[in-house]
């Protein structure tokens, strides 16, 4: 098993509004292997979100460090670096942010505009299959239901065979069913070798990781 | 999927947006293109006005010229008509002169030659008159010089052809007889070369009661008249009978006198005269009545000879000429000539024609020296008054020549007079023209001038408040869209990508903005401009630099507009976005 994400010491300091500054993150370091579906559980504004896009290279750490795949991202330029993001890292939302004036086809195969990264890309109608969404693949976001939504926000994320898999919240909107349905799918990615790692309020969503992490405050304040 | 295909469908979905955009990029583009062609337009229409304002006054003084030429052909022709006029009148006062001069001088020659017909007349009557007395003196002249010579007696003698004329010539008298009836056929013939034909008996007889005197004894019974000639008076009269004429010898050697009673062979006979002396063979003669004669010689009803005297009508041969005439008469008789009566008669008749002739001929030739001269004078008068005549008439002409001269000269000034003064007048009216025109550039210069100052005020001032508008919208859009670059930078885009949504966007709207703006700015610069163009000039209306500059400018601007807004959607952190979200 080899390390997918490695989490150092990180910790993220953000301007205060009277001038001291509010740290989101103290020190947080965790390991994500391959095959580990792991999730992040804490009060709001403990630092869960913060913990998921510094791992995800999107939001540049005060301090510590990240490494995905044995590499750290945050010693790349903003421009490689989103390279990097777009070859090894998915991500899904609560939110879903699919594009609203694309259609679902369109939506999944959004990531292939960062590149495509050796023969990386999946086959959308694989993916549509697989996420049930055949018979919606030419029809809006608009037109979807939220799992629908979900379930394409999670093709898209997966459509460049990402190492890692980033979630926030990816349930939170979602009834038992259609969260079922992503959790599932999750943990098939993880089965396939590939790591979770899941930010949530939601016991039950927590409950089908492998692991859970709890954070309080921008700690670690422990782990299942 | 690539960010065309991203672009045209966040395009279609967000029409509105992309419409206003759209109507603001082509507003601005319209506003440049109908501004553009406006002021090609008012251009253009400043040109043709220029142009046909030109046109027109070229025409206009091409006019007047045409006019002036007009009214210069006319008084050129008025002026030729009064100079034709006088010509005319010059000419035929000049016909009139000269027919004046031509009936005078005719009437002259006419007097002249009445003159000159009625000397001609005198002379030729006086001529006639002095030809009539001439003829008449030379008449009388021969006349008298044929009384005179007729007295020589008869100078032809008709002899019997066997008269031998040695004799004859010897003795002074013929031997030889022929018939008394001789006389008679020649007088009936129709003779001309001779008259006064006078049968004669002669003998040289014995006058046996005189001594036996020797005397010629000559009877005659008188001339016997010519039938086809009025009588004559006979050069001999007749010796009647019982009469005798004496010769002079005879009558003085026997002294007998006229009315003395003498006997001759036994016969009485009277003495009616005696002749005075004529030295000839006459003075030894005596005439008795032929009869008797013949009786007295026994010689009856034949006769010596018949004397005769040629005719005037006679030629210069004019024995041969007698000779040849009587020998078709009487073939056996001979002519002789007595010589000297002959001669002189001949020579006294031709002297006295001749000097009527050189009377006469002196006399035409005088007639005619005098008509010569005064047909001389006559032709002299004449010719000086002919040549009187061509001086008048040539000074006339000379006179006649200087009056159309001067007529001409002061014609061709006033022609040349009114020509420059048309020239003037033209130079003066183009000069005019030319300032009209001048002025009239200026002013539209100085309008197209304000008019391109103000388009160079409203273009910019339109153009950046596009530029302005589609800034707004595109910042409205990226606000819109910011999870949309959330996401799409989380899952990869980098951020020129990012920036290309925008101002590939911006792009599309400037392409797309120009397009319609060109086609709005075309039509409406050619629904307010293009009027008063000719429809071949409606393209001067478009200028490819300027569409060129619309076409590009207007991405550019729509680009620029975007710029700020794509560069704060670009660089804005995904993770505050999606940590927003």
């Amino acid at each position: 098993m080899s390390m997918l994400l490695r989490v150092e010491n990180l910790t993220k300091q953000y301007p205060g509004q009277n001038g001291s500054p509010v740290h989101a993150l103290r020190g947080v370091s965790l390991d994500l292997e391959e095959g580990d579906f792991a999730a992040i559980q804490g009060p709001s504004g403990c630092g869960k979100s913060t913990l998921l896009l510094a791992a995800g290279a999107l939001l540049q750490p005060t301090g510590g460090t990240v490494s995905i795949d044995g590499d750290d991202p945050y010693r790349l330029s903003s421009e490689q670096r989103a390279q990097f993001r777009a070859r090894y890292v998915g991500f899904v939302f609560q939110q879903f942010h699919l594009v609203p004036y694309l259609s679902v086809r369109e939506n999944i195969v959004v990531p292939e505009l960062a590149g495509d990264f050796e023969g990386n890309s999946g086959d959308v109608d694989a993916l549509l299959e697989q996420f049930q969404l055949k018979h919606r693949a030419e029809h809006p976001p608009a037109k979807l239901s939220t799992g629908e939504r979900q379930r394409v926000a999670l093709a898209r994320a997966l459509f460049n065979k990402p190492r890692l898999l980033l979630a926030d919240e990816p349930t939170g909107n979602l009834d038992h069913e259609n969260a079922d349905i992503v959790l599932d799918h999750f943990r098939r990615f993880a089965e396939a070798g590939g790591g979770v790692l899941l930010v949530t309020h939601d016991p039950h969503a927590a409950a089908r990781a492998g692991r859970t992490i709890n954070i309080v405050d921008g700690c670690l304040a422990g782990a299942d | 999927m690539n960010l065309w295909r991203l672009t045209l469908r966040e395009i279609s979905h967000r029409r509105l947006h992309f419409g206003l955009g759209l109507i603001s990029v082509s507003a601005a583009v319209s506003v440049y293109i109908s501004t553009t062609i406006l002021l090609r337009d008012k251009s253009l229409r400043d040109e043709d006005a220029l142009v046909r304002m030109e046109r027109q006054q070229k025409e206009q003084i091409a006019e007047d010229q045409a006019t002036r030429a007009q009214a210069l052909q006319k008084r050129r022709m008025e002026l030729e008509n009064k100079l034709g006029a006088l010509r005319s009148r010059l000419r035929t006062e000049f016909a009139a002169k000269r027919g004046e001069l031509s009936a005078q001088l005719g009437k002259r020659q006419i007097e002249l030659e009445g003159d000159l017909r009625e000397t001609q007349e005198i002379l030729r009557a006086s001529l006639k008159e002095r030809e009539f007395a001439v003829a008449k003196a030379g008449a009388e002249l021969q006349d008298a010089m044929r009384k005179i010579t007729k007295g020589l007696g008869f100078n032809i003698l008709i002899l019997p052809r066997d008269q031998d004329l040695n004799r004859f010539h010897l003795e002074g008298v013929a031997t030889a007889v022929m018939p008394e009836a001789l006389v008679t056929k020649l007088a009936g013939s129709k003779i001309v070369t001779v008259n006064h034909l006078l049968p004669v008996v002669t003998r040289r007889i014995k006058w046996p009661e005189r001594d036996n005197l020797e005397v010629v004894l000559i009877g005659t019974r008188g001339e016997v008249p010519l039938a086809h000639r009025d009588p004559k008076k006979p050069l001999i009269d007749a010796v009647p009978k019982g009469v005798m004429i004496v010769g002079h010898t005879v009558g003085r050697r026997l002294g007998i006198k006229a009315g003395q009673e003498v006997e001759l062979l036994g016969r009485e006979f009277k003495v009616a005269k005696v002749h005075g002396e004529r030295g000839s063979m006459d003075d030894s003669s005596i005439w008795l009545n032929l009869g008797e004669a013949q009786e007295l010689l026994k010689m009856q009803n034949v006769i010596n000879a018949i004397l005769a005297l040629e005719c005037n009508c006679a030629t210069v041969d004019r024995v041969g000429e007698i000779r040849a005439e009587i020998a078709g008469i009487l073939p056996g008789t001979q002519i002789i000539e007595r010589g000297s009566q002959a001669l002189a008669r001949a020579e006294a008749r031709n002297k006295a024609k001749a000097q009527a002739d050189a009377d006469l001929e002196q006399a035409a030739a005088n007639a005619r020296k005098t008509l010569e001269e005064q047909q001389r004078t006559a032709q002299a008068t004449l010719a000086a008054q002919k040549t009187a005549n061509e001086e008048t008439l040539a000074a006339q002409s000379q006179r006649d020549a200087a009056t159309l001269k001067i007529h001409e000269d002061k014609n061709a000034e006033l022609i040349t007079s009114q020509r420059k003064g048309d020239v003037i007048a033209l130079k003066q009216e183009r000069k005019n023209a030319d300032a009209l025109l001048q002025n009239e550039r200026n002013s539209r210069d100085i309008l197209r001038d304000q008019n391109h100052r103000f388009a160079d005020i409203l273009i910019p001032l339109v153009v950046a408040a596009s530029a302005l508008w589609v800034g707004l919208l595109t910042y409205g859009n990226a606000r819109r869209r910011q999870a949309e670059v959330g996401i799409l930078r989380a899952i990869g885009l980098n951020t020129g990508q990012v920036l290309g949504l925008f101002l590939g966007k911006a792009l599309l709207l400037g392409l797309l903005g120009a397009a319609l703006g060109l086609v709005a700015g075309l039509t409406m610069g050619l629904a307010m401009g293009n009027r008063g163009i000719e429809e071949a000039r409606t393209l001067q209306l478009f200028e490819a630099r300027q569409l060129l500059i619309a076409a590009s400018l207007a991405p550019v601007i729509a680009m620029l507009g975007s710029w700020l807004p794509a560069i704060l959607a670009a660089r804005q952190d995904p993770a505050v976005v999606l940590q927003e979200e």
